[in-house]
């Protein structure tokens, strides 16, 4: 069942149950739909609302208020990088409000990992192609057809092909899909094959119950077991008599709790306007569970943790890392019109220079990890993209419909910190170097398809013709080059990190089952787990680790 | 940049004068219409007047110049009747630093370009809102009655009973020359 703010009374009490998962996105939605079908008592407690499909879609402003976190207004903060980040806050999380585009787990990722000491995640592993076709079967992943690609879609895959680099049309989770063009604002038809239409909807038919508007403010430890942090440390250096004494405190401590953890959560009503001239109201939550799943996605994870005051060793909120993403565009004569706005807004990626092409002879370190894709959006979004005000400004929205987006999609080797107000985060000069060839390629494709005009992602740099295209590898401004400037409007959608698995209990969260090396119970299925990015579309390859997760923690939890 | 000193104390003026303002948004009540402003729900009169006095600058399209599109109103909707998100009124926090920069822009513009870019970003994120977005309106509109989506080639929300295409309009290649080939760059 789902409940919202009508629904519940204030200070209601839930539980002792045998999971709380925090969370309802790619990761917490796999989590739930697992664990409640193992016959466990679960809860999902998601921060945003709860709208379905004939409350969704269609209108741009009106749904990012509903389907996404207002993380897009406040980007990382480094010394010369901004990053706006785009982050579901819905039922469903991320994959409502997404374009879907589903790339499976990439090997090079996972060869990566085992090399991190991650032995399960070893290409040898069986389970990882058994979860990976049972994840596709459900989802109903298939590519898209080639007669379905929009004209601004289009224009990246002629540039491709004269070019003579790879590109593919993409693959995605529908069913009986009717190319609207607002798969960002959620899918109105209910085709979108989105958490909430798949995991936390057959969850829920396992006896799952959901809470929407339920934003978690603290964790509680009720007690602790004398592996977990602190005491493991306190134990180890204690006297005999000691430790005698600090064990037997927290076997008491544990026949006396209900649960070994508590959740509070303030509940809104999420589907109202905010109220003027005050916070909104809101109800406690309290909920017992013998385990929690951390899923609210990074940087949240880590910032309930933070608020929780659960650190062990200071190693939440490290190894922030994202795909830093730049969008351009180029312009067509008038007589070619695109219509970005109509139709898949996302479906061909230029995958050539993938970091997945790692074996390739061909691959440059220094220059590859990125990928291209088509892309557009609808009159806010290109408002904001496009450069200028006034005059210059009206020009070009008056032509959108003879503009075609490509974003630059970049696998950043750099990592930040999450700390409970912001995100440090900085790209490398290698990630530079690697965005200033992707604007090259970007460029030169546009221009290889007939672009009368390019607008780059590099602050006022526009070019008219490809006998430019070189001046983007030294394009300077205030003395900052490339795109290591905050004005570079960056974004992503993807984001990782913060509650790592690892080998090292002394520089990661959780271990590669999942479950975090210092309080057994406490477990993380979203993005943040992952120690590093993965370089394509990431809602499957979170999907993909939770379900992976899933399975470790049905073999191993303790209730 | 030369900056009088008439305009210099009128920055000074208006930029305490924002700075004692409310910063909290706890005192926002609904406002009647005046002579100059029509009733707003969320918006105070002069955060009205500042959104306008920007869009002027930032979209000077024929519908704002002559009144027929009010970007503020639309912005006052938008947060009072559709918005759903608590966070959202961050926007609100951007419109109190533009106008706190407004009066010294041209001194930000000569000490620190970027923040003045920044300060320019933040007002047309602003006015592209209550121009572009379905803040708007022309979303409850029928397609005869909008203004702004027309003159931009924007069809707005597919209409109940849409039916896509069997088949994208497929472009022809032939039309589309290939420039690097044609340079041979």
């Amino acid at each position: 069942m789902i409940y919202t703010y009508a629904d519940i009374t204030r200070g209601q009490v839930v539980g002792p149950l045998d999971v709380c998962i925090i969370g309802s996105g790619a990761g917490g939605s796999v989590m739930a739909h697992y664990l409640a079908k193992a016959g466990l008592t679960v809860a999902v407690l998601e921060k945003g609302g709860y709208f379905p499909p004939p409350e969704r879609g269609r209108r741009e402003v009106q749904m990012l208020t509903r389907l996404e976190a207002m993380t897009i207004f406040t980007p990382t903060s480094g010394k010369h990088t901004r990053v706006s980040l785009i982050k579901g806050e819905c039922y469903g999380g991320g994959t409502v409000a997404s374009e879907s585009v589903t790339w499976d787990f990439p090997r090079v990722v996972i060869e990566d990992w085992a090399g991190l000491g991650l032995a399960s995640f070893s290409p040898d592993n069986p389970l990882l192609e058994q979860y990976r076709l049972e994840l596709r079967g459900l989802l109903n992943v298939a590519p898209v057809a080639d007669l379905h690609h929009n004209p601004c879609n289009q224009i990246l895959k002629i540039g491709a092909q004269r070019e003579a680099v790879h590109w593919s049309g993409v693959e995605r989770p529908v069913r009986s899909c009717l190319r609207c063009g607002n798969c960002t604002q959620g899918c109105y038809y209910g085709a979108k094959q989105d958490a909430a239409a798949t995991f936390l909807s057959w969850a829920q038919q396992n006896g799952a119950d959901a809470y929407c508007g339920a934003e978690v403010r603290k964790i509680r430890i009720n007690y602790y077991g004398s592996n977990d942090w602190p005491w493991a440390a306190k134990l180890a250096q204690a006297s005999a008599a000691s430790r005698t004494d600090i064990s037997r405190g927290l076997s008491s401590m544990a026949q006396a709790a209900q649960a070994k953890f508590t959740i509070f959560a303030d509940v809104t009503d999420r589907m109202a306007a905010p109220p003027r001239g005050r916070s909104p109201v809101s109800k406690t939550l309290v909920v017992h569970a013998r385990q929690i799943v951390l899923a609210a996605g990074p940087p949240e994870s880590s910032r309930i943790l933070l608020r929780s005051h659960i650190n062990p060793g200071g190693v939440v909120g490290r190894k922030f890392t994202t795909h830093p993403t730049s969008g351009h565009y180029g312009r067509f004569a008038e007589n070619i019109n695109l219509n970005g706005w109509d139709g898949l807004v996302n479906s061909i990626e230029v995958d050539h220079y993938s970091d997945m092409n790692r074996h390739e002879s061909y691959y440059d370190r220094e220059r590859h990890g990125f990928l291209l894709e088509g892309t557009s959006s609808l009159p806010w979004g290109i408002a904001n993209l496009l450069p200028g005000t006034g005059q210059e400004h009206l020009a070009l929205m008056r032509d959108m419909n003879h503009f075609a987006g490509v974003e630059i999609l970049l696998k950043s080797d750099q990592h930040g910190t999450i700390t409970e107000n912001s995100i440090d985060f900085d790209l490398s000069e290698r990630d530079n170097q690697a965005m200033l060839f992707g604007t090259w390629l970007t460029a030169r494709l546009l221009f290889r398809a007939g672009a009368t005009e390019v607008y780059t992602g590099l602050p006022g740099l526009v070019l008219t013709s490809p006998a430019q295209l070189d001046s983007i590898f030294t394009y300077e401004r205030h003395g900052m080059k490339g795109y290591l400037q905050p004005q570079a409007n960056l974004y992503s959608g993807h984001v990782f990190g913060g509650l790592i698995m690892g080998a090292d209990p002394a520089a990661s969260f959780a271990g590669e089952t999942g479950e975090s090396h210092h309080v057994k119970g406490l477990w993380v299925a979203d993005g943040s787990a992952f120690p590093t990015n993965v370089g394509v579309n990431c809602a499957f390859s979170i999907m993909f680790v939770a379900r992976k997760i899933a399975g470790d923690f049905l073999a191993h939890m303790q209730l | 940049m030369h900056i009088s000193r008439r305009a210099f104390i009128r920055g000074a003026i208006a930029v305490t004068a924002a700075a004692a303002g409310p910063w909290s948004l706890a005192p926002r009540k609904a406002h009647a219409a005046t002579l100059f402003t029509p009733a707003l729900q969320f918006l105070t009169p002069g955060e009205y007047r500042s959104i306008n006095r920007m869009a002027l600058e930032i979209v000077p399209a024929a519908p704002v110049l002559a009144g027929t599109v009010d970007v503020a109103k639309n912005i006052d909707q938008f947060f009072a009747e559709k918005n759903a998100s608590p966070d959202f009124l961050i926007l609100l926090r951007f419109l109190r630093l533009a106008r706190l920069a407004e009066p010294v822009l041209p001194f930000i513009e000569r000490v620190a370009p970027l923040v003045a870019e920044d300060i320019v970003s933040l007002k047309r994120t602003i006015c592209f809102l209550g121009y572009y977005s379905d803040a708007n309106g022309e979303a409850e509109v029928p397609a005869e009655e909008r203004i702004v989506w027309p003159a931009i080639g924007y069809g707005g929300p597919k209409p109940a009973g849409w039916a896509p295409p069997a088949a994208e309009v497929q472009l022809d290649p032939a039309l589309l020359p290939d420039r690097v080939e044609q340079e041979a760059v």
